[in-house]
């Protein structure tokens, strides 16, 4: 746990957007995971399996004052359609996509912080979510699809590019 | 892994492309888009953007640190609690059934269970240990008539009773923060020692014994500073004696026994 408590603490804020909100997260989750010993996996998939705890917390504690549903994630994903996938390097900059991740549905953020930064297999964040492997592939496309539309759509700019148009 | 727009018409799709980049296509799969992206540069660069956009996303960290790590005691399940407590029953029983049957004092070895069972529980392995011993681990202490001396930070962690033996006895173990171990021995009454603790060191261990009409104690430790044990004896003989919960003096008399002395040396 304590070596991917960094990872576990950035996908907590992923799912709550609140520090305070995912440090009680992920002290329920460490709880719960030294309540669950005896059924603790095979190490290989020891930090999917606590990466599902995570949610499973967050799904108990705060998704009643939630609402992440499908209806949700659909949204911007029909926005990408017809989109060419084609973007200057200067689009995608550090501050345009965190301010986009900002935007985008819950979900697809959800799925770019497993598979972009946690780095797990397609078929590991099938297991953490409880979805056909199948499934995240669409997902993830959809999801990334979604961050580049509101990077387009937005208008963001990285600063430098800003300060420039700005002379 | 192929969506329905995958490569058999001769588009290479948005999912099969993430795909393709996520390492997730078969190899036969994953050559033809290769071969695909070699033909058309628009597919290239719909890789390169998705390349950059990747890179680019793993650089977003939280922008607050991560809590602490703070682990939380182990919990023990509500059974072994129930157990304990039967146990303590059980020997409650063994003493009273033995004190009826053999009211005799023993003379000579009345402290060698005691410190063959201190021993066993730091040694911490059942190698040497007395026979048909039972030991349990204990969360907290919620056992009734044992002690409670968490007011000096010391935790009920341990419980060792001899119930097939004639003369019997109770270990209760008491564990500090900083791993200090303080045993009481808890027997038959044999009237062999005094009502007010006296110091009966043997064996490498320091060993303040006392009676009360009901039982024979000894507390038990091996690297506790004398002064330290000899007021935890004083404080633990007054509560076996009036057989009931600490008052406020005696509680703070508690907090103030780990400043007495120097640090346990366990």
């Amino acid at each position: 746990m304590r070596d991917n408590w960094k990872s576990l603490f950035s996908y907590a804020l992923r799912l709550t957007d609140n520090p305070d909100a995912a440090a009680d997260l992920l002290q329920s989750c460490a709880l719960k995971a030294l309540g669950k010993l005896s059924a603790q996996p095979r190490p290989e998939t020891v930090r999917a399996w606590l990466f599902k705890i995570v949610r499973n917390a967050w799904i108990d504690n705060y998704r009643r004052n939630h609402h992440l549903d499908e209806e949700e994630e659909g949204g911007l994903a029909l926005e990408g359609i017809g989109f060419d996938h084609r973007y200057a390097d200067g689009i995608i900059a550090e501050i345009t996509v965190r301010q986009a991740l900002k935007q985008i549905a819950p979900a697809h953020r959800e799925i770019i912080e497993l598979v972009d930064l946690a780095g797990f297999r397609y078929g590991e964040v099938a297991s953490i979510l409880g979805v056909p492997q199948g499934t995240i592939m669409s997902r993830i496309s959809r999801a990334r699809q979604a961050l580049l539309a509101v990077i387009e759509h937005e208008n963001l700019r990285p600063l430098e590019t800003r300060r420039r148009h700005a002379r | 892994m192929r969506d329905n727009n995958s490569v058999s018409n001769g588009e290479i799709s948005w999912d099969t492309l993430n795909a393709y980049f996520d390492g997730e296509l078969a190899p036969s799969e994953a050559a033809e888009v290769a071969a695909a992206i070699a033909r058309d540069p628009r597919l290239a660069e719909r890789l390169a953007t998705l390349s950059h956009l990747h890179a680019t996303t793993q650089l977003q960290h939280p922008e607050v640190p991560p809590p602490a790590l703070i682990l939380p005691r182990q919990r023990r399940p509500k059974w072994v609690l129930s157990m304990a407590a039967a146990l303590v029953l059980v020997s409650c029983i063994g003493f009273i059934a033995v004190r009826f049957f053999n009211p005799a004092p023993t003379t000579g070895g009345e402290l060698a269970a005691a410190i063959a069972a201190h021993r066993h529980w730091i040694a911490g392995q059942p190698a040497g240990a007395p026979g048909q011993r039972i030991q349990v681990d204990l969360p907290s202490a919620q056992i009734g008539r044992l002690p409670d001396l968490r007011a000096s930070a010391l935790e009920l962690s341990y419980l060792s009773l001899d119930p097939t033996s004639r003369e019997g006895g109770l270990l209760a173990g008491y564990r500090g923060q900083h791993g200090c171990r303080l045993g009481l021995w808890v027997a038959p009454h044999s009237r062999h020692w005094g009502e007010t603790p006296s110091p009966a060191d043997r064996d490498g261990l320091r060993i303040r014994a006392w009676s009360t009409p009901d039982a024979d104690y000894a507390l038990l430790s091996r690297g506790m500073d004398p002064a330290r044990l000899d007021r935890f004896a004083d404080l633990i003989a007054k509560l076996t004696h009036q057989k009931q919960m600490p008052t406020e003096e005696q509680l703070a008399a508690l907090r103030d026994v780990p400043n007495i002395g120097q640090a346990c040396d366990a």
